[in-house]
């Protein structure tokens, strides 16, 4: 039940945050991460006070309603005159007095017309219900676009509308604070820890966990303020008023309040058990429909459907099934406090009506303090479901934190570092490099190496010899635990990250592009090239012969993981793409892996070309024979270093390697 | 700097064919929805019949227990009136005692008040009871309707091929759900709920006619005076409703985009832009939201008020008809529901202020539905839509059962088109069971394509394919299926163990002698050895733990436990390094001496040991022959195979 799972188990284990059980921790933990939530509020603090100073004024005109409803019955529709003695609160003095005398229709007329300025105002006060929730479904995008967005009041008209507008500001700015917040963690998150594998996990998070902070915020720190404040003066209204003619209704009040808060308990783990259950089941079938549509290929190729489908079936239903069961449990809970509240209402009956009979009372005050028992009943039922109703909601926010809570990269603030610029091809040293992932042996030891300008160097090794990691230290995507790189000379360290990404271009061994046209695409790598420029990059890389056959040609639309054009099209994309920035230093990671033969040996002069410093890894032997140099490099150390031919007649290991990837067709 | 660039590259609602676009909720549209839900509520109408009618009762009971009640409490308890004869009848009093007086002592009136309470409470028992009852078995209606709506959804968005069907993988995945979501929660909202509301509120409605006809005139006012202003607040709704699902679409795919594509902006050194932008659409998305939220809320706020304008009016004549002792207008009706007198009073006045609250209830509660439709109505047509929409092949009507054993499979004279263009001309292959056939080609030939002709994800425009002589349109989907088994160029690895995935399609679990050879053949065992748990390591979702060429080889076991009598294979080996590779095909080779097999790849490592292969170009087979032969007639294989020749070495 350990809440707080390592970032490397996190990210190891690919599970999407919808299908992880909504684990509980004790307490504690619990009440770590609520104070977290709660420190959100700063981002809103004075509309929070806005809010809190408007819902006190809703709460204080709330007061006369149920009294001017009296005046209606006893010194309207009954007729009785306006006397001293009448059972009302100080403050309905004023308007008692003005009523001295009067005609009951003159009464009543008043009186309706003071309701409907009141109501126009504030609705019926504090028993009413102002939100704009819309429709959802049982998707979170749905969801979590209410839980952002829905507001809420306890008024209505224009007090109440102007509630509910602050209302959904604040959650609408702690949502946006905690997702920039959350989303600059992702977009600094070190290139190592990124697996493009889960991306849904982090849209998730971003998306959907954060707006659970805003909810979490007003629920616990908020709405408790008014149903505290309004439950007390309530009950002290009944006792200034009641007090000395029948105490009875008072303590009855005050008892009924107790009750039904403390009969919301005992239900309380069970309902969140079984809510846990009802979601998990839900987010199932979801995972299965995405999963089902991801893995359509499998089913789709093998013959699988009918299974899948079955298997959707029974999912569907089972967790139809929960949420049947819950909402029952639910409406079971609901009716038993219903029933508790009906004994209540039954006592008050009883007391009231015989103070009617006693002539202690009039009609006028039955509908009074039925309504003040109303309304101490739904404010202990909406206190007593707070902390049911946060658990999902602490769940997500503890998603979000645990996102937060790592490392990531820094931005720099460092004012001595200065920008990188290079105008011809840099040569590169690594000196006595050392670099080991954090808990692992170190995969790079004293790397010592150097590449000329204008050089191509090829990086050549077995798989996990740590090819990629010694490239990652170029454009700082990993830091050398010890050693320096020299870029001509001038130790990398000084330079600012950012401006040495500009001028090192990585191709990495995955393609990544994003939902839009092949021309958006290439502008990634020079947004201000013209369409020329990118016909001349494309050609450069033999990639425009297929881009021009393309439907639509640079307008062709293809998508964030590459549908829309095949696997070595993909490649050829990314080359020309990173051709563009014209950048003196290149590193390619298995560039030719996925082309044919042909495409691979018409990217052979622009590999071969002087006018960039070229690191090139690859496992293909036509490619590596495009190199200048050839650095061979096992178990973390470069056993050797030299042309091609050089290296094989020199290095054992080296040819027993190559031996390994010459195919038939290659052999002489 | 990037940022108006990356502006237009979002396809999230106005693109592709998924546009809804404003679907008008009008009384055309409604007709629309009410009629294609229907088939997913005829199965259910009576349990809904059932429902309605229980939901009808109860209400009626409550409203007569209130009546009961004003009358009883407020005008005997309270003012010692003698009790109507119904009244003594149902609280089991004698009528000389009770009814024939002048006025009630003091003790009759706590005798009455108790029974009174204890009857309130025994009713009030029996009707929560039964309320809470209805509510579980009107959620159960709504699961079943849902149930058959998913299941509907789902297989419908299997059976659609991959073309038509999907651009954006993320973006799409997001929006079915959203619509099939949408579609479960449009039938609640929009069909079933808003019946059973429109049933209450007449009810409702009916009764304040019965207090007095001008009660039901000033609501049908008040509800004229709404409706009105929905409707030329409902365009403006819908278009509030458009554009926030517009903004927060494309945040959704800005945030998918940006962490996708998070290593290119590492590259690429753009994070702050991608986080500027971020920022603006988050702000954006939060504008819209709140302006289409006021927007909702005013309308409900305003709802509110009128109904109260409308209540406290009636608050008022009602006052002067009890001032004035008039008769009530439908007494000899409203007796049934238990309210006996015939002129206005204190009781009476309060009866119909209970049941004017209800009304007001019953309003509001429509005009949420009202909204909430509105908003809905954006995303209908799409939902729809979906439902609607063809499946990419159609089932034969008569299917064919295909042979045990294939000897061969024709391809004849194939035209295929892909976004208008032609990518397969006139391609005849034959294929021997026994004889593999590699087809090779640069990229973008046509290789894919033709695979998933092959497989019915598509039809040919022109030609046919043939298993021993039975076309493909002629035999069950499902049952072609598992005759093909397809490795694919990108391999999909499912969130199970390594076990479950390799055993994902085959008939039944495999012993530990055929896992072995499975794991021979396809070279796994030592990434067996390499997992933490072997066999049962848990691949998490897409495998993130397996290498690109581990994936595949999974893939290729998979296909080996499925036993499929034909095997297609696209690129199946391309990330393998070449030992593997090699090991790979000659061991799959074997395995399949008895199948037709047919290969597509540019690698041709394999050539020697293959009879037939075929030379692919510009969609067309423009060669075949075995490698030999090949090579002397054909240039552009002699380029494919040669062109290390030219490596200077």
């Amino acid at each position: 039940m350990a809440i707080k799972r390592s970032f490397s188990r996190d990210f190891q284990t690919p599970v999407k945050p919808t299908i992880e059980p909504n684990q509980l921790a004790t307490g504690t933990a619990l009440g770590k991460i609520a104070l977290r939530t709660l420190s959100y509020i700063k981002h809103a603090q004075s509309l929070v006070f806005g809010r809190i100073t408007v819902g006190c004024v809703i709460l204080v005109v709330s007061l006369p309603i149920p009294w001017l409803f009296k005046i209606l019955i006893d010194h309207g529709v009954m007729a009785l005159p306006v006397l001293q003695a009448d059972l009302y609160p100080f403050f309905m003095q004023p308007i008692l007095d003005r009523l001295v005398d009067r005609e009951p229709i003159e009464v009543v007329g008043i009186v309706c017309l003071g309701l409907i300025a009141i109501f126009a105002l504030f609705g019926y006060a504090t028993n009413t219900e102002l939100h704009a929730r819309l429709a959802q479904g049982a998707d979170v995008a749905t969801q979590s676009e209410n839980k952002a967005n829905d507001g809420f009041s306890t008024a209505s008209g224009l007090v109440g509308l102007l509630d509910f507008r602050i209302h959904v500001l604040i959650s609408q700015r702690i949502t946006h604070f905690a997702r920039q917040e959350i989303f600059d963690k992702f977009v600094r998150m070190p290139v190592v820890n990124i697996v493009k594998q889960r991306a849904g996990d982090a849209v998730f998070r971003v998306m959907h966990d954060t707006p659970s902070i805003g909810v979490v915020c007003m629920s616990i720190l908020v709405q408790p303020i008014f149903y505290l404040l309004g439950a007390f003066l309530g009950l002290w209204i009944l006792w200034l008023v009641y007090g000395s003619a029948a105490p009875e209704l008072v303590w009855l009040g005050a008892s009924a309040f107790a009750v039904t808060l403390l009969s919301t308990l005992p239900f309380t783990r069970f309902i969140r058990r079984l809510s846990q259950s009802s979601r998990r089941s839900g987010s199932d079938v979801l995972n299965l429909t995405e999963e089902g549509i991801r893995n359509r290929e499998v089913t789709q190729s093998l013959g699988a459907e009918e299974k899948e489908q079955e298997k959707f079936r029974e999912a569907s239903r089972f967790s139809f099934r929960r949420s049947l069961i819950l909402m029952a449990s639910l409406r079971v809970i609901e009716w038993l406090s219903e029933h508790v509240h009906l004994l209540f209402q039954s006592f008050g009956y009883w007391f009231i009506f015989s103070n009617i009979i006693k002539g202690k009372m009039t009609l006028g005050d039955a509908p009074v303090i039925l309504r003040m028992y109303s309304m101490l009943y739904e404010t202990a039922m909406q206190l007593g479901r707070i902390w049911v109703d946060q658990q999902d909601h602490l769940a997500a926010a503890e998603r979000v934190f645990t996102v937060l809570n790592k490392i990531g990269e820094k931005p720099e603030t460092s004012i001595k570092k200065r920008d990188l610029s290079v105008t011809h091809p840099p040569l590169v040293r690594y000196e006595d490099i050392t670099f080991g992932y954090p808990g692992n042996q170190p995969i790079l030891k004293k790397i010592n190496l150097t590449i000329a300008a204008g050089e191509t160097l090829a990086l050549v090794g077995r798989n996990g010899a740590g090819k990629t990691t010694l490239a990652y230290l170029l454009p700082q995507f990993l830091k050398p635990q010890s050693g320096r790189i020299l870029f001509n000379d001038s130790e990398l360290e000084a330079f600012r990250q950012e401006s040495v990404r500009r001028h090192v271009t990585f191709i990495f061994q995955e393609h990544q592009f994003i939902d839009g046209s092949v021309r958006e695409n290439l502008l990634l790598g020079d947004p201000s090239a013209t369409d020329d420029d990118l016909v001349q990059a494309c050609r450069e890389t033999a990639a425009w012969d297929f881009i021009q056959d393309l439907p639509g040609a640079l307008d062709h639309q293809i998508f964030a993981d590459g549908t829309g054009l095949s696997v070595g099209q993909q490649q050829r994309l990314s080359i020309a793409r990173a051709n563009l920035g014209k950048s003196k230093m290149l590193i390619l990671d298995e560039p030719t892996a996925s082309l044919d033969l042909p495409t691979e040996l018409a990217l052979k002069p622009w590999i071969q070309s002087d006018e960039r410093t070229t690191l090139i890894i690859s496992h293909r032997l036509t490619t590596i024979k495009m190199a200048d140099r050839v650095a061979f490099l096992e178990d973390g150390r470069i056993v050797g270093c030299a042309p091609h031919k050089e290296l094989a007649e020199t290095s054992k290991d080296y040819a027993e390697f190559i031996s390994s990837l010459t195919s038939s067709n290659d052999d002489p | 700097m990037s940022t108006t660039r990356l502006k237009g590259n979002i396809p999230a609602y106005d693109q592709g064919p998924h546009v809804g676009g404003h679907t008008k909720l009008d009384w055309r549209s409604l007709g629309i929805i009410f009629l294609s839900s229907w088939p997913h509520i005829r199965p259910v109408l009576r349990s809904l019949l059932i429902y309605a009618a229980g939901v009808l009762f109860v209400v009626a009971a409550f409203a007569a227990s209130g009546f009961i009640g004003f009358e009883v409490l407020w005008d005997s308890v309270a003012q010692a009136k003698p009790l109507s004869e119904l009244h003594a009848k149902i609280l089991l009093l004698s009528t000389a005692n009770f009814v024939e007086l002048p006025v009630l002592t003091e003790d009759q009136r706590y005798e009455i008040l108790w029974r009174f309470i204890v009857l309130t409470v025994l009713l009030a028992t029996a009707l929560t009871t039964l309320g809470t009852v209805l509510d579980i078995y009107k959620v159960s209606i709504l699961q079943r309707i849902n149930q058959s709506l998913r299941v509907t959804m789902v297989n419908h968005m299997n059976r659609l091929s991959l073309k038509r069907h999907f651009g954006a993988e993320g973006d799409s995945v997001y929006r079915v759900f959203q619509d099939s979501a949408m579609v479960t929660a449009v039938i609640e909202t929009v069909v079933v709920m808003p019946i059973i509301a429109i049933l209450r509120a007449f009810g409702f409605l009916a009764l304040a006619f019965l207090f007095s006809p001008w009660f039901a005139v000033l609501f049908a006012l008040g509800l004229t005076t709404i409706m009105l202003t929905l409707t030329v607040q409902n365009k403006k709704l819908r278009e509030a409703s458009f554009s926030t699902r517009r903004v927060s679409g494309q945040l959704l795919n800005k945030v998918q985009v940006s962490i996708q594509g998070l290593l290119l902006s590492k590259a690429f050194a753009r994070e702050s832009d991608a986080t500027s932008e971020f920022q603006a659409l988050s702000h954006s998305a939060f504008d819209h939201s709140l302006s289409l939220r006021t927007r909702v809320a005013a309308m409900k706020a305003l709802t509110t008020v009128t109904l109260a304008i409308v209540l406290l009016s009636t608050d008022f004549f009602a006052a002067t008809y009890v001032f004035s002792e008039q008769p009530v207008f439908g007494a000899s009706l409203l007796v049934f529901f238990g309210l006996t007198s015939r002129f206005w009073s204190v009781a009476v006045y309060q009866a119909r202020r209970g049941n004017a609250e209800s009304i007001q209830v019953t309003l509001e509660e429509l005009i949420n539905y009202w909204c909430l439709a509105q908003d809905m109505a954006v995303g209908l047509g799409r939902t729809w839509e979906l439902l609607a929409r063809p499946p990419g092949v159609e089932e034969p009507k008569e299917p064919k059962k295909i042979p045990d054993r294939i000897r061969r499979l024709d391809l004849c004279n194939i035209n295929y088109s892909h976004d208008k263009k032609l990518t397969l001309k006139g391609i005849t292959l034959r294929i021997d069971n026994g004889k593999p056939c590699l087809l090779v080609g640069p990229s973008g030939a046509g290789k894919s394509t033709l695979l998933s002709l092959l497989l019915r994800l598509e039809d040919p425009e022109k030609g046919d394919i043939f298993l021993d002589g039975l076309s493909l349109r002629d035999v069950r989907l499902s049952d072609l299926r598992t005759t093909i088994g397809i490795v694919l160029q990108e391999s999909t690895v499912l969130p199970l163990t390594l076990r479950q995935n390799i055993e994902y399609t085959a008939s039944d679990s495999l012993s530990d002698a055929e896992m072995e050879r499975i794991l021979k053949i396809a070279c796994l065992e030592s990434v067996v050895d390499s997992l933490p748990k072997g066999l049962d390591t848990d691949l998490g979702s897409d495998g993130g733990l397996l290498s690109t060429g581990q994936r595949q080889q999974v893939a290729i076991a998979r296909m080996i436990a499925a036993d499929p009598k034909v095997i297609l294979m696209d690129e199946p080996t391309a990330s393998l390094d070449l030992r593997t590779e090699k090991q790979v095909l000659n061991n799959l080779l074997a395995w399949a001496k008895e199948k037709i097999v047919l290969i597509v790849s540019h690698q041709l490592d394999i050539v020697q040991s293959v009879k037939q292969i075929g030379v692919i170009e510009g969609g067309q087979i423009i060669a075949q022959g075995d490698h030999r032969e090949l090579l002397e007639s054909c240039e552009v294989y002699c380029v494919l195979y040669q062109g290390s020749d030219s490596d200077g070495d």
